[in-house]
């Protein structure tokens, strides 16, 4: 039977033009990791690749890691700049505000992850 | 000559029947491709599923078969089961309870109830429901393990033992009461023997997940990597899936207000050197561990795998 007749399970992730060119997502992972802020898209890209059931949730959860990077530098920025905090307590606030952003991606990879597997699963059973 | 919807069935049923619930998950989308308002085809895809690891597909075929037939206790039951993997015990529980409401002499209804009041620590209300089910299902072996894995939980050794010996002399090849005997003689030192109860645990039922749990507790015991990480991965198991994600990046967070602290405080430098060399150490055992215990634990169900009839 044709594969886009067959009944379709709501977890399985769904063949798109770009799943040839997804990525295991701890290599993303640990590459978003290594160049931040921006290697933080390499998990929306990977998400858009990979196409699983909770795509969107991942874009969505990375781009928030990127807003929780940035946001943190322009509140610092104010409060710093108004003299209501001293330059290396800020230091304090930024990591706080950036694992923020990290626990963001770590879900976003956790749910990207149990899609990669799945993937590989079912490719390995020929499907 | 069989309908092919009708050995589709034949071909689920079978595997199922022999633990291997991966596999069944094929022949049951064919039939709901030929039907997909088969409430039962959704129930017992949602079962294969569940065993199989996969949650989320679980709950939504649960939800899928109740649509289609609320009144099928059993299907509430699927329901219940997959949400209390997914740590909603709550949900899980109101799930049972619907199903208890449907059919209150289903002794299976009581014996999942009890189950998930035991985890959720409510060990009297869970006791109950266990008497319950004895009462309904009187010399049902996986009943009566249940006896058994209460007691475990309350640490009570000599009677996770003695419940052991129960469910064996029913059946002597039950998943449950064999790895409940393998937990009894792990505690009392007896690591070997557990093992070979885990291993002849899982050779019946290939997916216990009590099983390969002692079977890697028993693998653990006595190595110090390996230990540390069981412990590590039974609390991370435990806080689930959000809390461990906040612990493992509140580490991160700590290590890097640790690093600017010492420059504040005007520390000299090889205490920065220490606490990234402790960081990374920390990184470096969580992940070489992780690959080193899984290699060991598929060597050990390799062992079973070679058996005949696994």
């Amino acid at each position: 039977m044709r594969d886009q007749f067959r009944y379709r399970l709501v977890d399985e992730p769904r063949a798109g033009p770009l799943s040839k060119l997804a990525l295991p997502p701890i290599l993303m992972f640990i590459l978003a990791t290594l160049f931040l802020p921006w290697g933080f898209l390499l998990i929306t890209v990977n998400a858009i690749a990979l196409n699983g059931p909770n795509r969107n949730r991942e874009v969505a959860l990375s781009l928030g890691a990127l807003g929780c990077y940035y946001g943190t530098i322009a509140i610092l920025d104010l409060v710093v700049g108004s003299n209501l905090l001293a330059n290396n307590q800020a230091h304090y606030v930024f990591v706080a505000g950036v694992g923020l952003g990290l626990t963001l991606l770590a879900f976003a990879f956790v749910s990207q992850q149990q899609a990669y597997e799945l993937r590989r699963y079912l490719k390995e059973l020929g499907q | 000559m069989m309908d092919p919807i009708q050995a589709a069935w034949a071909r689920a049923e079978m595997l199922m029947r022999v633990g291997n619930h991966a596999a069944a998950i094929e022949p049951l989308r064919d039939v709901l491709t030929a039907d997909p308002n088969d409430a039962e085809a959704h129930s017992m895809l949602s079962d294969c599923l569940r065993q199989s690891g996969r949650l989320e597909g679980a709950a939504y075929e649960a939800r899928q078969a109740i649509a289609l037939a609320p009144y099928v206790a059993h299907y509430h039951l699927a329901l219940a089961l997959a949400l209390q993997m997914q740590l909603k015990p709550k949900l899980a529980l109101a799930e049972v309870d619907e199903a208890i409401t449907l059919a209150p002499h289903d002794g299976f209804a009581h014996l999942i109830r009890a189950k998930l009041l035991r985890i959720s620590g409510k060990m009297e209300e869970a006791a109950a429901s266990l008497n319950q089910a004895l009462t309904l299902l009187p010399h049902d072996d996986v009943v009566m393990a249940e006896r058994g894995f209460a007691a475990l939980q309350r640490g009570a050794m000599d009677q996770v033992e003695a419940s052991a010996r129960d469910v064996l002399s029913i059946n002597p090849d039950s998943p449950d009461g064999l790895t409940l005997m393998g937990q009894a003689r792990l505690a009392a030192g007896a690591i070997d023997e557990a093992l070979d109860l885990a291993l002849s645990a899982l050779a019946n039922n290939p997916s216990d997940s009590d099983a390969l749990s002692l079977l890697a507790a028993a693998k653990m015991n006595g190595s110090i990597i390996g230990g540390l990480w069981w412990k590590w991965n039974r609390l991370l198991v435990k806080l689930g899936q959000a809390r461990a994600i906040f612990l493992v990046v509140g580490i991160w967070v700590i290590y890097r207000w640790s690093v600017f602290g010492s420059r504040d405080l005007g520390a000299p430098e090889i205490v920065e050197t220490i606490l990234s060399v402790i960081y990374l150490g920390f990184v470096l055992y969580t992940i070489s561990a992780d690959v080193i215990v899984a290699r060991m634990i598929s060597k050990e169900t390799e062992r079973v795998r070679l058996k005949p009839g696994f």
